[in-house]
């Protein structure tokens, strides 16, 4: 009890001081936190979002490309594919079940994406409300995209082109909307799903208008089964080692899995997570060294209260663990200071992320680490009161009574 | 000023020689007291009246003789177990009281205790003799926000909060006038003998002779 007591008053008495070694000591938590917990959340969230989703087949090209775009739907599309070849592809026995998708048109910037029923099966999803789409321009709505929109069964909207809010509205082709799934966790949640050959349509018709003002004809006119991709559901994981190659064999076509190209992309932000990581450490070791020289230049001061200390029979154990009790409850003060910024920064930063991609971290609560950070927060305490300590347990008590 | 309460004697000093950097410098009159019993321990400046006192509150060790403490010769003990036989038996006071400023003044008194490790029952004691010594007005307030007078009051306390078998003091009256000073002599034996406690003042200071019940002079060997 003397011993928190006589810390906490010291401390008041050097506020300053040690409100500068708090904050120094909790940036450098709060980035190796945010470092370790906000990128490892980031995976979790892109398996959340690409749901079901095992295999992608599009167009010649990136398969991260092909990923982002059509299965994260954070990117454009880098071209056309066409249905009938990729679906050859994906009947392949080891495949559940597989879907195209046709991207092009938004709804105030909810992406709109033709495709056939069975783009439900893949992700796993139910109709939480009416039915699944049977007709052209019949529209079913994912479930935040429905809550966001604020559109109900039965409304009408009209979709704009292109996959950002703004585009160029096609006033000619409303859509009507038929159904409302239930939440899924994934991506399909900020979709607007509609009949393939509602988009095909459209874009034929866009583009019929546009040759006929330029003269030039494009890729809807000259490729009849267009779709931007092909999405597809694994039987069994053994599928994983067989099919992207089968896919990858064919010269018109590349195959993408999800988990490999989001674990590549993880890789590379991997030295991100070091350079974070070593920042805050080198932030928490200037927090320690300031900590340190800080109390050495109070123990300078305060050899007469030691000293005294020892006269009211203090043991030099006392005396060091005063110094160690201040020490301690600086890392302790910038270990909640230095947590709690970091899950600000998590919450802000997911927030960002969420607007802007749809992807939704959702970071865990790991006691373990807690645990490893907190006792490593209290000896990096320990250690930087270590000479503090030592001066405070061998004050010389005759000062007193002769000063 | 004996109270008569006990005719065991809580100090005893024998024989005792002091010694400073290897050297024998001054010789402690052999004397004993009881409970309620003062002493000053009187000398010019550097006749080894500090010295003294280190060696009676078991600080610095005497180059011969015996100091007996409420039956336990300090000098006797360990280090650690000297430091906590001085924490719970020996009242020290300084010239320049020696509060801690970052505590309140309760706790400055109450830091006596801690560090004897006496348990937090006691503290009924603290209020008690907050009150007495008209404290507890200001128990709350800063040590280094209060007057010269109660930061004397505050020693005073802090002193006697264990029920030592011994108040140690230090040159208490140097810095005081006349009437301040036979207002703190008058508290300082007015509270020994309440607390059953013996006395002893190291002093250059006349002025305090006549307040205590026997003087002893410093015999400096040189």
């Amino acid at each position: 009890m003397t011993v928190v007591t006589l810390a906490f008053a010291y401390l008041r008495r050097r506020w300053g001081q040690a409100l500068l070694s708090i904050l120094v000591g909790a940036l450098g938590i709060a980035a190796v936190a945010t470092a370790y917990v906000g990128l490892d959340a980031l995976p979790d969230a892109a398996e959340r979002s690409w749901g079901g989703v095992d295999l992608v087949i599009g167009p010649k090209g990136s398969a991260l490309d092909l990923v982002l775009c059509c299965v994260l739907h954070i990117s454009d599309p880098r071209g056309l594919v066409s249905e009938k070849a990729a679906m050859a592809v994906a009947s392949h026995p080891l495949v559940r079940v597989a879907a195209p998708i046709a991207l092009g048109d938004n709804v105030d910037g909810w992406r709109i994406v033709g495709t056939t029923p069975k783009l439900l099966a893949v992700y796993r999803a139910d109709i939480a409300q009416g039915r699944v789409w049977t007709k052209p321009l019949e529209a079913v709505l994912g479930a935040q995209a429905a809550r966001s929109l604020g559109f109900k069964i039965g409304q009408t909207f009209v979709g704009a082109h292109g996959l950002a809010a703004g585009g160029e509205l096609h006033s000619q082709f409303p859509y009507r909307v038929v159904g409302i799934l239930a939440p899924t966790g994934s991506v399909l949640d900020r979709l607007v799903l509609c009949d393939i050959e509602t988009v095909r349509y459209i874009h034929k018709k866009q583009q019929e208008d546009e040759a006929a003002e330029t003269g030039v004809t494009e890729t809807y006119v000259n490729l009849p089964d267009a779709a931007t991709a092909v999405v597809a559901s694994y039987k069994t994981p053994v599928a994983a080692l067989l099919l992207p190659r089968l896919v990858d064999a064919n010269p018109e076509l590349t195959g993408a899995s999800p988990t490999f190209e989001i674990a590549r992309v993880m890789s590379y932000l991997r030295p991100l997570t070091f350079a974070a990581t070593a920042v805050g450490l080198l932030l928490v070791a200037i927090a320690a060294a300031g900590a340190a020289a800080g109390l050495m230049a109070t123990m300078n001061a305060r050899t007469r209260d030691l000293a005294l200390l020892r006269t009211l029979g203090a043991s030099p154990v006392i005396l060091g663990s005063v110094a160690f009790a201040e020490a301690a409850m600086i890392a302790l003060a910038a270990l909640i200071v230095g947590l709690g910024l970091s899950a600000l920064a998590i919450y802000v930063g997911g927030d960002m992320l969420a607007k802007q991609t749809g992807l939704v971290i959702e970071p865990a609560v790991d006691l373990d680490a807690l645990a490893y950070l907190t006792a490593g927060a209290l000896a990096v305490a320990l250690l930087a009161a270590l000479f503090p300590a030592l001066r405070a347990a061998h004050t010389p008590i005759e000062e007193v009574l002769q000063s | 000023m004996n109270n008569g309460v006990s005719t065991l004697p809580l100090l005893t000093v024998t024989n005792v020689v002091l010694a400073r950097d290897g050297r024998r410098i001054a010789r402690l009159p052999n004397f004993e007291l009881v409970a309620g019993q003062s002493v000053a321990i009187a000398g010019e400046s550097g006749s080894g009246k500090t010295t003294a006192l280190l060696a009676l509150a078991g600080v610095r060790p005497p180059s011969a003789g015996t100091i007996d403490i409420a039956g336990t010769n300090p000098w006797q003990l360990s280090a650690l177990a000297r430091d906590g036989f001085r924490g719970k038996r020996i009242g020290l006071i300084f010239q320049s009281f020696h509060l801690v400023d970052a505590l309140s003044v309760g706790a400055n008194v109450w830091l006596a205790a801690q560090c004897a490790g006496y348990p937090v029952r006691e503290r009924s004691r603290l209020h008690d003799l907050l009150e007495r010594l008209g404290l507890d007005a200001v128990q709350h307030r800063r040590a280094d926000r209060i007057s010269h007078g109660q930061a004397q009051r505050v020693a005073i306390a802090r002193a006697l909060l264990n029920r030592p078998a011994v108040i140690l003091a230090d040159e208490p009256t140097s810095a005081l006038d006349n009437a301040n000073t036979r207002g703190l002599m008058k508290l300082l034996t007015d509270s020994a003998a309440a607390e059953k406690t013996a006395l002893v003042v190291a002093t250059h200071d006349q002025r305090v002779l006549g307040a205590v019940d026997r003087v002893v002079e410093m015999e400096v060997l040189q």
